[in-house]
């Protein structure tokens, strides 16, 4: 019963439920991190399903970093000869181990002549010791017939604006001066392949050849039709000693005559002949609003069309040019990564279909200005990390399923080859994807289980071909009380958000809106109807597994994706519903309900490293003005920023304690790296803080808020429980749920 | 009167050295109708800028007739009166009287100023005004060539760094498949700006695309000022002293063009783009200033606009024969042409000048792109290689220096003729375009570039000879007063290399003569010489448009009439035939120019043509000459080297010949020196004399090698060798195959043409042929 106490939240964060299976099941399935269902266990009938009122899809991140993950190139690849699963710990061998039945769909395969042996050298192998067997989540060196072509090198081009806006925000100086100090760190291997192209007016190519005493910049005035300047060998180079002269010179170069307009799109258009069908990653980096050739965008947010009915048209792309430009790159298995440093509009709900087709992912820092410490530490972090994280090229992936089960909706960013195919130019450990699922016939035929088996076949930046496949079993239930008993409340949350960002821009906002409040009156409906029987009036009972989902659902109507006051600009919601679309789920909760903490009164062992190098966090809150003491200090974790709060009567002995200052007025509002002394409350908190960081890819800033902060009222919209101009508390929430259930 | 006291020829060549100057007739008929009897027209050779180094300066503006539709410069020809109380002067063209200004007050007979001393026909001002820019030199340069040739290449154009004046204004362009406008400031990273070479590239396009602001770059009409820079220029035009060592370093860092050429194929060069970006470039930033556009290229425009050769070898260079049966190699010849047409009078009209070196031994489009020097006075040169000496000497004798120490290149000039109003002016072959000056004294006749009094000639030197082309307008019965003579000036006006403004004034006068009464005193004036490039360069010019059959036919219908007028002979009697001495070496020259390259092009690629008639209507009167009439210099055991005919005669097996065809200087051993030659006798202490012998023609070429512009081939080559054929082509076959006339021995010439015998015997009896 919800309305009885309005804390719910627990205190530590839900990392996915556990589904009704044995041990020895369990054990061998696969990281929650890695594929996730929103339902644990599945309904044995589509009627079943359907009766749930509660939508079943697969969060997958397939390319998580994984230190365990075992790499096997030394065993014969064993796959189902109908339906070409992989071998897996959940297929059963039978006539004396010599075949093998599918675990997918039941045929039974013969075992390869050499199953049993080291490819390599030839020795026997023990069967328990195969990776393949006992683990879930295996990567293979794939031999020849994977591949369609010899595996191409990392081929990285560098789209930079040098507009005079993007010389003034800094941006040209710190973009080339992060690659300059990453140049020896970035992903791939010898061969790795590395291009320079910069735009403002007109498009800048560069000519590396090594024999050069210094690299040559060409300027190409013809933005109409833009050409090749020159031979590909020379723009399209080696990544050895000879950029440094580039990068360092660069900012210099195109400082001596700036220009005020973008050639964006035309810009792109050269990028993609210097990369020819070799494919790669494209990394954009914008200042300004294109305005020059095709491509061009037009200014059109202003608050007059930020809210209402409104809404959605400037979630819409203003051109066709970058969804084709991205579907053509995407064929040539080329990605594009666009970072949006725009000082105002950005036009992000266009430019987002550059990263959308081939698996690329886009950042926004609105604003961006490298004089301030804050800013530059971001982008230099984010950056940095994107540069030198782990690459998958030219990849694919198949999702495969137990019969019975129809994938009917993809979220992410990716190109959807066929039913079941997704085409992926790059895949970062950064993306993650949804699958919708339905049922089209009954479950559990041969086995009282559902599998799922995800395998991503892709070049590795030191030009291996490989196969990571994962495998999922997931119990199949006769009853409604199983399911909803075994629902996972996040991970229904996250798919309820990407089909709320879908409606948005399909139909628009209000629609979304009532859909998302719609949900949790239709399952509760539902439970009470076909579960509970009756419920007694003023009380609103759920299932366990789903008692955060009004909580959660009330955080996203009031997010900045799904607020409908005027206070959004375009940009910020379409950025969010981008992170909102290919985020994993794990760090897409973390946007849609942050993390929220009290550091004042931690315990003893909190935020200090235990023996087993676990990082004891403090017990999460839930997010209201309530626990805020006048004289503690809180903390606030949101996937766009690290809020430290300190109340209006923070003490001095907390303040030294943990800032080694006396009085906020010594704090600087902003911060780039958190104050640092050696107090035992500093360096537990900077503990606490870089744990929290290290779950989240994108870096995020510290702001210390206290009365004076600007970022007050940002803070306090955060507190999503509370009442505030973008909508009702919490507590109101649940009381609209449960009138809706009269 | 001055020529009474030397001979008519030692005038002549005073006149020329003085004046510059030589006309085909020395006295003009004073009917129109008499004077289209002449066959010969009058008109004359000019070199406005010969070299005078004894000339004063004058550092003070010329004084001009007040007469607006004539406005000619007081010259030693002005009658001035000093009788009347304040003197003034009689305009020797338009009879215009005129005060002189007031600083003239003190004008005495004995205190005149230097443009009124008689022997100061020809003076030149120094002008206030100076130029506010250097001469600006752009290099255009394809890279479409081998490693060595570009190497080569290379080094020239830095070695030009350091012969350029170092205030001058330097540029780069090169091209390939693209074309690259180099910028010269850049450190650290150099920058350029690409073009695509199937596009022009119009001069709005260059101030907006490169962010030059048209509003800054004031466009003078021609004529008028110079120019100021452009705002951006600098980026690409700088002086040298600035900026040697950027555009050095840019200039050793050029790489073959890097584009792919497949097997069979030529590679892409974008030349009429490229020259398209520099005229644009040159055109938007210093208009109507001193320029140079360098063009260096090793091989034809294949790519894009201007196109002259497909990429593929398989199609060849359009030949003669392509263009005259309008084949399909020949398709791109009028597209191209046009296109070169235009820029070059884009070009000429700014005053810019367009330089062609052409090295490649296929054809490179020179006949195409001849507009490109043949409007603007530039250089047009033809080699083998970027990696010869021939190149290399001649490259660097663009940059030599005269007498007093000044290039030998003048800019941005503007000619103009006055004539009286017995005279008009039908036109002038020349490399200038008009500058569309109509008045009065425009004849109806055009005649090369006519309609016009006053031409634009963009790059001119000391050597740079005009054709002027008159009309005389005097009808019959007009009588012309006794003792009248007809005045011409020539003015000049030119941006001298040392930055300075000049103003060159010739003013000569002729006498007058009527025909009926003096035809003695008439055909006394003809310069045979003058008359004979003259003549060459009319048929040069009507090659342009006519077929070459119907000139030639046209050249001798032309000598025929002038023998038949002023030829001794009893009609009908060819025998009888005789010339006066001052018409007799005319028919042998016409002989040499029937046959000679500029003519018999089915012998010559159609560049080689162009290249050809190029120099031919630019070089002095003994320089052309000599190309239609090479000189031919025999050597011999105990005897001083003595000219001999151009003749197969004058080759024998003891002589060592020396051919100067102007364009060759071939020096040919009979066969017994040759065999001597290769017996090593030379290297024999004892045989001293013959070492002597060797050498003296050789000493004499090496003169000729190291003044001639452009740099001549040089051949070496023995009696009966291959390379004979140079000097064999050349020779009046009197002695053929199939023809025993020659009756002193020499060698047998393998031709079908005719001789100089058999053509003067055909001659005689056309001319004494009675006409109705
Ligand atoms: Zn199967
Ligand atoms: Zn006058």
């Amino acid at each position: 019963n919800l309305m009885a106490d309005r804390n719910v939240l627990p205190p530590k964060p839900a990392a996915g439920v556990k589904p009704p299976l044995s041990e020895q099941y369990e054990r061998c399935n696969v990281s929650k991190r890695i594929m996730r269902s929103t339902l644990t266990a599945v309904p044995e009938t589509p009627k079943l399903l359907s009766n749930a009122r509660l939508p079943f899809a697969l969060h997958v991140h397939p390319y998580a970093t994984d230190p365990n993950l075992p790499v096997i190139d030394h065993l014969t690849i064993t796959r189902c000869k109908v339906c070409r699963t992989y071998i897996n710990p959940f297929v059963a061998f039978v006539q004396g181990g010599g075949s093998w039945r599918c675990n997918l769909c039941g045929r039974l395969n013969p075992l390869p002549q050499d199953f049993d042996y080291n490819r390599l050298t030839g020795e026997m192998i023990d069967r328990t010791s195969r990776p393949d067997l006992i683990q879930p989540s295996v990567e293979f060196i794939a031999p020849p017939e994977y591949m369609v072509r010899a595996p191409q090198p990392c081929t990285y081009i560098f789209l930079i604006d040098v507009t005079a806006a993007a010389i003034a925000n800094g941006s040209v100086d710190l973009i080339c001066q992060t690659i300059l100090d990453e140049l020896d760190h970035i992903t791939g291997d010898a061969r790795t392949r590395v291009a320079f192209l910069t735009f403002d007016t007109n498009i800048h190519f560069y000519n590396l050849a090594a024999s050069l005493a210094q690299p040559q910049m060409m300027v190409m005035t013809d933005t109409e039709d833009p050409f090749l300047p020159h031979a590909t060998d020379d723009l399209l180079v080696n990544l050895a000693e000879s950029r440094e002269t580039l990068l360092r010179e660069l900012p210099r170069t195109v400082r001596s005559s700036p220009r005020g307009q973008a050639a964006l799109g035309p810009a792109l258009q050269a990028a993609r002949q210097i990369i020819g069908n070799v494919g790669g990653r494209l990394s954009v980096f914008t200042t300004t609003l294109p305005s020059i050739g095709v491509g061009s965008l037009k200014m059109r947010d202003d608050a007059s069309q930020r809210s209402g009915d409104k809404v959605h048209a400037l979630l819409k792309t203003q051109t066709d040019f970058y969804k084709a430009y991205s579907v053509d790159a995407s064929r040539a298995q080329l990605a594009i990564d666009v970072f949006c440093f725009n000082g105002d509009y950005a036009d992000i709900a266009s430019l987002n279909d550059l990263p959308r087709y081939g698996g690329g992912t886009l950042y926004h820092y609105p604003g961006f200005n490298a004089a301030r410490p804050a800013c530059q530490t971001q982008v230099q972090k984010d950056l940095s990390r994107y540069l030198t994280r782990p690459l998958a090229l030219e990849a694919v992936m198949r999702l495969r399923t137990s019969k019975g089960v129809v994938m009917n909706g993809f979220h992410g960013n990716f190109f959807l080859r066929s039913q079941d195919l997704l085409a992926l130019a790059n895949v970062s450990p950064d993306n993650g994807y949804t699958v919708q699922l339905t049922l089209d016939d009954k479950l559990g035929e041969t086995a009282p289980f559902v599998y799922f088996q995800a395998a991503l076949l892709y070049t590795a930046s030191d030009g291996t071909r490989r196969i990571r496949v994962h495998t999922m079993a997931l119990p199949v239930v006769k009853t409604l009380h199983e399911i909803y008993a075994f629902a996972d409340a996040e991970a229904i949350t996250g798919l309820l958000a990407k089909l709320a960002v879908d409606r948005t821009v399909n139909s628009k906002l209000a629609d979304a809106r009532s859909a998302l409040s719609n949900f949790c009156i239709d399952t509760f409906k539902s439970y009470r109807k076909d579960v509970l029987g009756s419920e007694p009036d003023g009380q609103l009972l759920t299932p366990d597994s789903l008692k955060l989902l009004p909580l959660y659902i009330n955080a996203l109507l009031k997010s900045s994706a799904f607020r409908s006051d005027a206070q959004v600009s375009a940009d910020e919601r379409a950025y969010q519903m981008s992170l909102i679309k290919t985020l994993p789920l794990n760090e897409l909760m973390i946007a849609i309900y942050p993390r929220f903490y009290s550091l004042h009164d931690i315990a003893e062992n909190v935020g200090v490293r235990d023996s087993r190098n676990r990082l004891p966090m403090p017990p999460q809150r839930q997010l209201s003005a309530e626990r805020l003491v006048r004289d503690g200090i809180h903390l606030l974790y949101s996937g766009d920023g690290v809020y430290l709060y300190l109340g209006p009567h923070t003490p001095p002995e907390l303040m030294d304690q943990f800032f080694g200052v006396q009085s906020q007025a010594e704090l600087e509002p902003e911060y780039g790296p958190l104050p640092r002394c050696e107090s035992d409350s500093n360096i537990r908190m900077r503990n606490i803080i870089k744990g929290l960081r290290g779950l989240i890819s994108r870096y995020q800033v510290l702001h210390v808020i206290t009365d004076r902060s600007p970022l007050r009222a940002k803070f306090t919209n955060m507190l999503y429980d509370d009442k505030t101009v973008q909508g009702p508390s919490y507590w109101e929430f649940l009381n609209v749920v449960q009138k809706g259930l009269q | 009167m001055a020529q009474q006291q030397m001979s008519y020829q030692d005038w002549i060549n005073a006149c020329e050295d003085t004046d510059g100057i030589r006309f085909s007739w020395n006295v003009f008929p004073s009917s129109r109708i008499e004077a289209t009897r002449m066959v010969v027209p009058v008109s004359c050779l000019f070199t406005p800028l010969k070299e005078r180094p004894q000339l004063p300066p004058v550092l003070y503006e010329p004084v001009t007739c007040s007469r607006q539709t004539c406005r000619a410069i007081l010259n030693p020809l002005c009658h001035v009166d000093f009788q009347t109380a304040t003197p003034f002067w009689v305009c020797s063209i338009c009879s215009q009287r005129n005060a002189f200004p007031r600083h003239y007050k003190n004008i005495s007979p004995q205190h005149l100023p230097a443009e009124l001393v008689p022997q100061f026909s020809t003076i030149e001002y120094t002008l206030q005004r100076q130029a506010t820019v250097p001469p600006v030199f752009l290099f255009v340069m394809d890279l479409c060539m081998d490693e060595e040739d570009l190497q080569a290449l290379k080094e020239s154009l830095v070695m030009s760094l350091s012969l350029l004046p170092q205030n001058a204004l330097v540029g780069l362009i090169t091209f390939g498949t693209t074309v690259q406008l180099h910028e010269l400031s850049a450190q650290g990273v150099s920058k350029s700006y690409v073009f695509r070479g199937t596009k022009e590239i119009t001069a709005k396009q260059i101030q907006e695309l490169l962010g030059l602001n048209p509003g800054q770059a004031p466009r003078p009409a021609a004529g008028g000022p110079a120019g100021q820079p452009a705002n951006g220029a600098a980026r690409f035009l700088q002086t040298v002293s600035e900026c040697d060592m950027a555009l050095t370093e840019i200039i050793e860092e050029l790489q073959p063009d890097p584009w792919p050429v497949a097997q069979g194929k030529r590679p892409q060069r974008s030349t009429g783009a490229a020259l398209s970006v520099a005229v644009s470039l040159m055109e938007s930033t210093y208009p109507n200033t001193a320029g140079r556009i360098m063009t260096f290229m090793a091989g034809p425009p294949t790519h894009g606009i201007g196109q002259v050769a497909t990429d593929d070898y398989k199609d060849t260079i359009r030949t003669h024969h392509d263009i005259f049966k309008d084949t399909s190699n020949a398709k791109f010849v009028k597209k191209s042409s046009k296109y070169f047409m235009d820029l070059a009078q884009r070009a000429a009209k700014n005053g810019h000048i367009i330089d062609i070196y052409a090295c490649a031994f296929d054809q490179t489009g020179l006949m195409e792109m001849r507009f490109c020097t043949n409007f603007t006075g530039g250089h047009m040169i033809m080699g083998d290689s970027f990696n010869t000496s021939l190149f290399k000497q001649t490259f660097q004798r663009v940059f030599s220096k005269d007498t007093s120490g000044n290039y030998n290149m003048a800019f941005n000039a503007t000619f103009e003729v006055k004539v009286p109003a017995q005279l008009k002016v039908c036109g002038m072959i020349g490399p200038c375009i008009s500058n569309e000056s109509k008045n009065a004294s425009v004849s109806e006749q055009e005649i090369g570039v006519g309609n016009t009094t006053a031409w634009k000639i963009a790059g001119l030197d000391n050597n740079t000879t005009l054709s002027v082309f008159f009309e005389v307008a005097n009808q019959p019965g007009q009588a012309i007063p006794q003792g009248q003579r007809a005045n011409i000036q020539f003015i000049t006006h030119y941006q001298h290399p040392d930055g300075t403004m000049r103003l060159r004034v010739t003013t000569v006068a002729r006498n007058w003569a009527d025909v009926a009464i003096n035809k003695q005193m008439i055909a006394a004036g003809f310069d045979q010489e003058a008359s004979a490039v003259l003549m060459a360069r009319l048929a040069a010019v009507r090659c342009e448009t006519e077929d070459a059959a119907d000139v030639l036919r046209w050249i001798d219908r032309m000598l025929i009439r002038l023998c038949q007028k002023f030829g001794e002979y009893r009609p009908e009697d060819p025998s009888s035939f005789a010339l006066q001495s001052n018409f007799t070496l005319y028919p042998q020259f016409m002989f040499h120019l029937r046959r000679s390259q500029f003519l018999q092009v089915f012998n010559n690629s159609p560049d080689e043509t162009a290249y050809y008639r190029n120099k031919l209507t630019k070089e002095d009167c003994i320089n052309s000459l000599t190309m239609i009439q090479p000189t031919l210099t025999a050597y011999a055991f105990n005897q001083e080297p003595e000219p001999v005919l151009l003749d197969s005669s004058s080759i024998t097996e003891e002589r060592i010949l020396l051919l100067d065809a102007f364009f060759q200087i071939v020096i040919f051993h009979g066969d017994t020196i040759a065999n001597w030659r290769k017996a090593g006798f030379h290297e024999q202490p004892e045989h001293e004399a013959f070492r002597q012998l060797l050498k003296a023609p050789r000493e004499d070429a090496q003169e000729i090698l190291l003044t001639r512009f452009p740099m001549p081939r040089y051949v070496d080559c023995d009696q009966g060798s291959s390379q004979a054929r140079f000097l064999l082509s050349k020779v009046n076959p009197s002695h053929t195959h199939n023809n025993m006339y020659s009756q002193d021995g020499g060698a047998a010439v393998f031709t079908d043409d005719v001789s100089l015998q058999v053509f003067m015997e055909h001659l005689k009896k056309l001319a004494v042929v009675k006409t109705s």
